[in-house]
């Protein structure tokens, strides 16, 4: 049933556990909501300029718990300050790469990833560290499509986060970085488990066909 | 901590800042306080399961609505966002019987019981303020919270003290040794039937030393008898008015109650008004009864908008700003009759200026056309008529600059059908009342909200009395005026669903006058009608007929709350564009008020629309 199983990449150890997580309740889980500020769209050429994580543990968004991480390694901000507003002064005191992944790395144990698109953020990651290119990550904007596809709704155009949130009555933030777009994607996660599953148990398995 | 700690909870923060009372803490509690929330999603419609016993929490909303409701369903509180529940628990360590019912999508946020205390035990404002929320759910929701403004105030808050009576039979002598003791200039003459005079400082100069009477006589031989009074719960502008008009400084205070009896309350002086002067509505009509030109008149009435706007901002009461903002309009009407009577000598016969819709109503807002008339005595003749025209011709020229615009529909004094004596108007009105066709009703209903502003009581009472004598029991009037009433829906579909405006200039609202007020108006239109009452106000004729059996008293107030939030919306509308600039107009977009007003305003609706359906059980049966 769950073929891209195969596709998952754990850490050693780490198989047992997520098989069991599959079957368990999502408020039963912890994942770990991620986004990424970059310079480009393009993963050839553009770099990470922040990561931002917020942990949902049990059901429950734990901001408190979240970080946001600068990376001063980069080609120059150019053209995408406009949207996010990260000066290449602002990373001057960032992190290294090594360090920032080694952070996320140690937040993500025992958790999934949660993304909005994810396979654009997974791309970036993957040229630092190639286990983030088979990795299964948990993706808002898949359950988005694949919900919107089975409504027979228009999908293009409907699917960036903002719009996403919208349709589930989700305010709007001003702020737009790393750390803000994470606690926003954790957010519309919870609304769209409760609007598909409402009160009723959802396996993480289940979770992660809704995200394919 | 790194450097970036602060920055890691900034939405949260920057949210709980415009919270009262987190806005008051200091900037590492704000962080301990941002760090410890947690964040839920709640769907509409269900009733997640948030209070447990073993782990109280302060919940926050941070998006949608909730309501809380006790064991037994009833409501506790509505929420929205920047609204807490939850607390009472945290407060008081007792079990939790309340539950959460999710009105419209939201996220909650909660902060856990160990922060909570730590935040009270370190800021006393924060302590205090969960203290005084708990203190208020407990003297339950009262829907419209208390409001003391000097606007606003009554005779009885200014009353100071008990009455001062005397006997109509004491002597003139001991009612002087009385005021002196009690060091009061006026005394409240009582038989063992109640209230039946007043005695003043004056009378006994005037009417006793002057005129050299001996000080044995009775008081009841020197008194005012049958004094005019005011009720103890009229506005303290309108006891002014009752003293400008006739002229007097002393006005006993009346409880009425339901049966009509009067139980004296007090006695209130021109010097506990002055006292009071300060607020502006006593102020402009004090000039406004001053003034001796229609010049000066205008310049008063362009403090109206003024006025109208900081009551607004103050949240006073739908029903509070109409009779403020009509008694303002009464008290120019009234002048501008004394001015034109300077000017074109005393009138030849008696005679009612008379007040149709919202002015008869009292409840004028912005935006008021004039609607009025003339009552004349059945003795006029045909060469009277050039005194009243003159007379209609100057109050309606000089309301017209005062920007109460001519009635678009020519109701007013200066048309010859609404310039007539008693026996036309009754003529009128009977054939309104006996061959009544929806359409004419259409246009006539105004007229059944009359009220005198000016003249001779007895004229008008007769009108009145027969009009009321006329409805009552005529069913088929009743019927065609509730045909017309159901005309106009709240814009409220089967699913309650806002029923907006498709097209044009006000595309995506609605009309908060057409289907919002005038519905409830109309109702209580027609149960006056039906029972003689003689109430012109919508509120109060309400209250009136929830005293008989036609309407159940729970119904009544349901209805009269439902109208004064209605109300209230709109004028915080209106109050919304004077502000930006615009012309106040009645197109609320549901858009425009929180989502708590929302569900408010559904409900209000709601209740207009089941009152329609009583309406038309009670007075169309079987007959359309």
């Amino acid at each position: 049933m769950f073929q891209w199983l195969n596709r998952l990449s754990l850490g050693r150890g780490q198989e047992d556990w997520f098989v069991k997580a599959l079957n368990k309740d999502f408020r039963e889980l912890e994942f770990l909501a991620l986004d990424l500020e970059l310079t480009s769209l393009d993963p050839q050429s553009g770099d990470i300029l922040s990561i931002g994580y917020v942990p949902i543990i049990e059901g429950f968004i734990c901001p408190g718990e979240g970080r946001h991480c600068l990376i001063s390694e980069h080609s120059g901000v150019g053209d995408s300050a406009i949207i996010h507003g990260i000066r290449d002064c602002d990373t001057d005191d960032g992190h290294t790469m090594e360090e920032a992944l080694a952070e996320l790395h140690q937040a993500r144990q025992g958790r999934v990833l949660l993304l909005h698109h994810a396979s654009l953020d997974l791309a970036f990651l993957a040229k630092h560290d190639n286990s983030y290119s088979s990795l299964l990550a948990v993706d808002t904007m898949r359950i988005e499509y694949q919900r919107r596809n089975r409504q027979g709704q228009a999908v293009a155009n409907s699917l960036r986060l903002n719009q996403c949130r919208e349709r589930y009555h989700l305010p709007t933030y001003k702020a737009h970085n790393a750390l803000t777009d994470a606690l926003a994607t954790a957010e519309l996660f919870l609304a769209q488990m409760s609007y598909m599953g409402g009160e009723e148990r959802m396996s993480l398995g289940e979770v992660l066909s809704l995200s394919r | 901590m790194s450097e970036e700690s602060s920055i890691e909870v900034q939405e949260i923060e920057q949210f709980l800042l415009d919270c009262v009372p987190f806005d008051h803490l200091e900037d590492a509690l704000l962080q301990r306080a941002a760090k410890a929330v947690k964040i839920a999603y709640h769907r509409q419609g269900t009733t997640p399961n948030l209070f447990q016993e073993e782990n109280p929490r302060l919940f926050i909303v941070r998006s949608g609505a909730f309501e809380i409701r006790d064991q037994n369903n009833a409501l506790v509180d509505q929420v929205d966002v920047g609204g807490y529940f939850g607390f009472p628990s945290l407060l008081t360590g007792h079990k939790v019987t309340n539950h959460c019912v999710v009105l419209e999508d939201g996220l909650l946020y909660q902060i856990d019981e160990t922060t909570f205390q730590s935040l009270r035990r370190e800021n006393r404002i924060f302590d205090r303020f969960f203290n005084q929320a708990h203190a208020k759910r407990l003297r339950q929701a009262v829907r419209f919270k208390e409001r003391n403004s000097q606007l606003t105030e009554t005779v009885a808050d200014v009353i100071s003290r008990s009455p001062i009576t005397i006997h109509t039979m004491a002597s003139v002598r001991e009612a002087a040794g009385k005021m002196t003791e009690e060091r009061v200039s006026s005394l409240l003459v009582v038989t063992e039937e109640g209230l039946c005079g007043v005695l003043t400082d004056r009378d006994l100069r005037s009417r006793v030393v002057a005129a050299g009477l001996n000080f044995d006589v009775p008081v009841a031989e020197v008194m005012t008898t049958d004094p005019i009074t005011v009720a103890h719960d009229a506005m303290l502008f309108e006891a002014l008015m009752i003293m400008s008009t006739h002229n007097i400084h002393h006005l006993p205070v009346i409880d009425l109650d339901a049966s009509g009896k009067g139980q004296i309350k007090g006695i209130l002086t021109a010097t506990d008004v002055i006292k009071h002067q300060r607020s502006e509505p006593v102020y402009l009509i004090g000039e406004a009864s001053r003034v001796k030109d229609r010049a000066g008149l205008v310049q008063i009435a362009r403090d109206i908008p003024t006025l109208l706007r900081n009551m607004i901002a103050r949240d006073a009461r739908a029903e509070e700003v109409g009779r403020v903002v009509t008694t303002v309009t009464d008290a120019i009407t009234r002048q501008l009759i004394h001015q034109a009577i300077e000017q074109l000598g005393e009138p030849p016969v008696p005679f009612v200026w008379l007040a149709f819709g919202s002015q008869g109503r009292q409840e004028q807002s912005a935006k008021s056309d004039q609607d009025n008339g003339l009552l004349l005595s059945n003795k006029v003749k045909p060469e009277h008529d050039t005194y009243f025209k003159a007379l209609a011709s100057y109050v309606c020229d000089g309301l017209n600059e005062c920007g109460y615009v001519y009635c678009p529909g020519d109701i007013m004094a200066t048309t010859d059908r609404w310039r007539q004596p008693l026996e036309k108007w009754q003529a009128c009105f009977f054939r309104w009342i006996d061959q009544p066709s929806p359409k004419a009703l259409m246009h006539s209903s105004i007229f059944f909200d009359m009220r005198m502003i000016y003249g001779e009581e007895p004229l008008f009472e007769e009108l009145q009395d027969s009009v009321l004598e006329r409805c009552q029991g005529n069913s088929i009037f009743l019927a065609s005026l509730t045909h017309n009433a159901l005309q106009l829906t709240p814009p409220l579909s089967f699913f309650k669903k806002f029923v907006l405006t498709r097209d044009g200039e006000h595309k995506n609202t609605f009309d908060m006058k057409l289907r919002g007020v005038m519905p409830v108006t109309d109702i209580a239109r027609i149960y006056a009608l039906a029972t003689g009452c003689k109430e012109v106000n919508t509120l109060k004729r309400l209250q009136q007929i929830s005293q008989g059996k036609m309407l159940a008293l729970k119904d009544a107030r349901d209805l009269c709350d439902a109208y004064e939030f209605i109300s209230h919306l709109r004028l915080e509308h209106q109050g919304r564009k004077m502000a930006a600039g615009e012309k106040p107009d009645n197109y609320l977009s549901p858009e425009d008020v929180s989502s708590l007003s929302r569900h408010q305003l559904k409900d209000a609706f709601d209740v207009v629309s089941r009152s329609q359906s009583g309406l038309k059980l009670k007075f169309t049966r079987g007959m359309m």
